[in-house]
């Protein structure tokens, strides 16, 4: 079963770094969709199937945790898996972003199966390739 | 600069260039000007974040643009003739991005500390007589091949 996921970072390097994450891990992805910030994601969000966000918080415009406030609002988004992939490390973030309703937080640098296991986690084994090798590309090619 | 915050800065550069850009590298303790340790000869891509707390002031990254291109590569997975300019400069705002919050995560665990957006540095800015405003809280950083550098400028000490 195939999901989409939406990466939302300001740094272009970064969300292609995400992206080439996921698609190195072996898991099933349906569409890949980008935003620069968080309202160009709630635009996004409102015109397409998301199955799980990646974000960032500390981005011009709209922040990752006002974007999940505005998600936690809406019927339709409410639902949706956010994981927090980050620079902002202090405990106190993190907790405010558990109380909002981020479902993991990721420490930017981050090591790829970080990435790999919170998506495993939220999504799902059955989401994994089906080769069954996604374990061995999990720190491979990166 | 606080030693602490120094102390902090010297882990998260190794921390992030090492994780993040597979760049092995070590602190020269012994440079004492920007404008010598990149002699002009070479392009530099700089940027600064601001960050504002208990102090406040910017913390900035200078890298030559040759460096720019490599760890680009290797932070994307592609060869270096297909970085475009765009993406060396995004991948050095990044690099500080990263660098300053792992920095503040290190001694900032009640998040008095705010950092803003990474932006980069004018060109006018990175010319000889320009860098050694930097000099003050500058850290030298030797890579195998090349070199880098950044630091912090603080502009208001509250209470440290």
């Amino acid at each position: 079963m195939s999901f989409n996921v939406l990466i939302v970072d300001d740094s272009s390097s970064m969300r292609a770094v995400i992206k080439r994450t996921i698609k190195l891990s072996g898991f099933d992805v349906g569409e890949y969709f980008e935003a620069e910030d968080g309202r160009e994601a709630l635009e996004l969000l409102s015109n397409k199937w998301v199955d799980i966000v990646l974000s960032d918080i500390n981005m011009p415009n709209m922040t990752g945790m006002e974007l999940i406030a505005e998600m936690k609002k809406n019927e339709l988004l409410s639902s949706i898996p956010v994981i927090l992939v980050t620079t902002e490390g202090s405990e106190k973030k993190i907790q405010e972003s558990i109380r909002l309703g981020a479902n993991k937080y990721i420490k930017k640098p981050f090591f790829p199966e970080e990435i790999i296991k919170a998506l495993r986690s939220l999504m799902g084994e059955e989401v994994c390739d089906v080769r069954g090798d996604d374990e061995s590309n999990a720190s491979g090619d990166f | 600069m606080s030693e602490e915050m120094m102390k902090a800065m010297h882990q998260a550069i190794s921390d992030v260039m090492n994780k993040m850009f597979f760049l092995s590298l070590q602190i020269n303790e012994k440079a004492l000007a920007l404008s010598e340790w990149f002699s002009g000869k070479h392009p530099l891509v700089g940027a600064t974040i601001n960050f504002t707390g208990p102090s406040s002031g910017y913390s900035y990254l200078l890298i030559p643009a040759e460096v720019a291109r490599e760890i680009t590569a290797n932070f994307l997975g592609v060869s270096e003739k297909a970085i475009s300019e765009k993406q060396e400069k995004d991948t050095v705002k990044e690099a500080l991005n990263m660098i300053a919050g792992r920095m503040f995560s290190q001694f900032d665990a009640k998040g008095a500390f705010q950092t803003g957006i990474p932006e980069l540095i004018n060109e006018s800015g990175l010319v000889a007589g320009q860098l050694d405003s930097f000099n003050n809280g500058a850290i030298f950083i030797e890579t195998e091949h090349s070199h880098m550098a950044a630091g912090i400028v603080m502009k208001q000490v509250d209470r440290l």
